[in-house]
């Protein structure tokens, strides 16, 4: 029978579990970043089954506490989920500004493409001021 | 485009009814230059549009492709085979394409193979076909270790939709407007295109069938190769598989 703190973090990692599989189905995680909470939830989930072989794994590397064994566990798993969001963060940066990079020199060009259609309009044409009907097209901008 | 057709002998170009617009060919492609040229040529001179989706090579992929007479579209910046997939379908949908054929530009994939997968779409009446490497008597073995992943996702596949695919990792494929519909919204999974879009096509009904196409051995490197790749691409389409199962299938729109 399970005890009470066992039963609790089963459920933790349960309803975690469950969470982070709704994420996903809703497009809200990418199914990319989700499979290490995937895997930190099983781990939660593993846990009341599995405690005599953490417990033996604590004490092979001189843990001797359980709870300070799954304490030191969940801060490097917490630093090794900060070091992927942050080069993931750095990915999504450098992207970001490729593209505004691009998105100026774009319009940089098409205003060139612009000026020249319009100067090359005028000049094909017979245009007064009182037959003109030209529209300035980057105030639409 | 209506095409002469020599007596006695099968048509070698596309037939497209007039007024109608010829399928499109997409491609996407990184760093594909060695390949490209020649795929994208032979895909014209059967009277096929095509579409080139430059992921951000390195190399001269668009310069190659644009000699070659295809329209290239340039990512900014590389987001990946399934991003460069769902560019191309994007734009089959703004052009208003009924038939699409997507294709590998590492010249894997045969040109002529293209006609095949049309040809069966229309006789069949089906959403997708998927052209398989182990219908054809002719083509080339891929290594040990890739042949049992390819045969565990057909197994996968096979074992939840009952569709009875050979290649369900084939990128060979033609595809509906109404397919090229669905795959642009979210619910297209533009990580990992793969064995899991299978499942998506069961879950919303569309008719899928498929046949034999050549295939060749890639002019460039796999991007399962290495020791880790395959390990994680396993994992990931694994997991993939699981959540087509359960993702909503009603999208938002992708633009």
């Amino acid at each position: 029978m399970m005890s009470k703190q066992m039963l609790l973090i089963f459920l933790l990692g349960l309803a975690f579990f469950a969470s982070i599989i709704m994420l996903v189905r809703t497009y809200r995680f990418r199914e990319k970043y989700s499979l290490l909470w995937i895997g930190i939830s099983l781990g939660f989930l593993s846990i009341p089954f599995l405690i005599d072989y953490y417990t033996a794994l604590g004490k092979f590397i001189g843990i001797i506490n359980p709870i300070s064994f799954f304490f030191f566990f969940g801060i490097v798993t917490l630093f090794l989920l900060s070091v992927q969001f942050t080069i993931a963060l750095t990915v999504a940066f450098n992207q970001r500004k490729d593209i505004a990079q691009k998105v100026a020199l774009l319009e940089c060009k098409i205003l060139e493409l612009e000026k020249k259609i319009q100067f090359q309009a005028s000049s094909n044409s017979l245009v007064t001021p009182e037959n003109q009907d030209t529209k300035d097209i980057s105030k639409d901008r | 485009m209506q095409t002469d057709k020599p007596i006695g002998k099968k048509p070698k170009a596309v037939t497209t009814p007039a007024g109608a617009l010829p399928p499109l060919v997409i491609i996407p492609a990184y760093n594909e230059e060695v390949a490209i040229g020649r795929v994208v040529s032979r895909l014209l001179e059967l009277g096929f549009h095509v579409v080139v989706v430059d992921d951000c090579s390195k190399d001269n992929t668009i310069k190659v492709a644009e000699k070659a007479g295809a329209t290239v579209l340039r990512h900014p910046t590389n987001l990946g085979y399934g991003c460069a997939l769902q560019t191309g379908y994007l734009y089959a949908l703004e052009k208003n394409y009924q038939r699409v054929v997507q294709a590998d530009g590492d010249g894997q994939h045969e040109p002529d193979s293209a006609l095949d997968l049309i040809r069966v779409m229309e006789e069949k009446n089906v959403d997708v076909v998927i052209g398989s490497r182990f219908l054809h008597p002719l083509n080339y073995q891929a290594p040990r270790l890739r042949r049992m992943g390819q045969h565990f996702f057909s197994y996968m596949v096979n074992i939840t939709t009952g569709m009875g695919i050979t290649d369900p990792t084939s990128g060979f494929q033609a595809l509906s407007l109404d397919v090229i519909k669905f795959y642009c919204t979210r619910v297209f999974p533009d990580d990992y295109p793969d064995a899991n879009i299978l499942m998506l096509l069961h879950r919303k009904r569309f008719r899928v069938t498929e046949t034999a196409v050549r295939m060749y051995p890639s002019s460039s490197g796999s991007m399962h190769s290495g020791f880790f790749n395959p390990i994680y691409y396993v994992i990931r389409m694994n997991f993939s598989m699981f959540m087509s199962r359960l993702v909503k299938l009603t999208g938002e729109k992708q633009r």
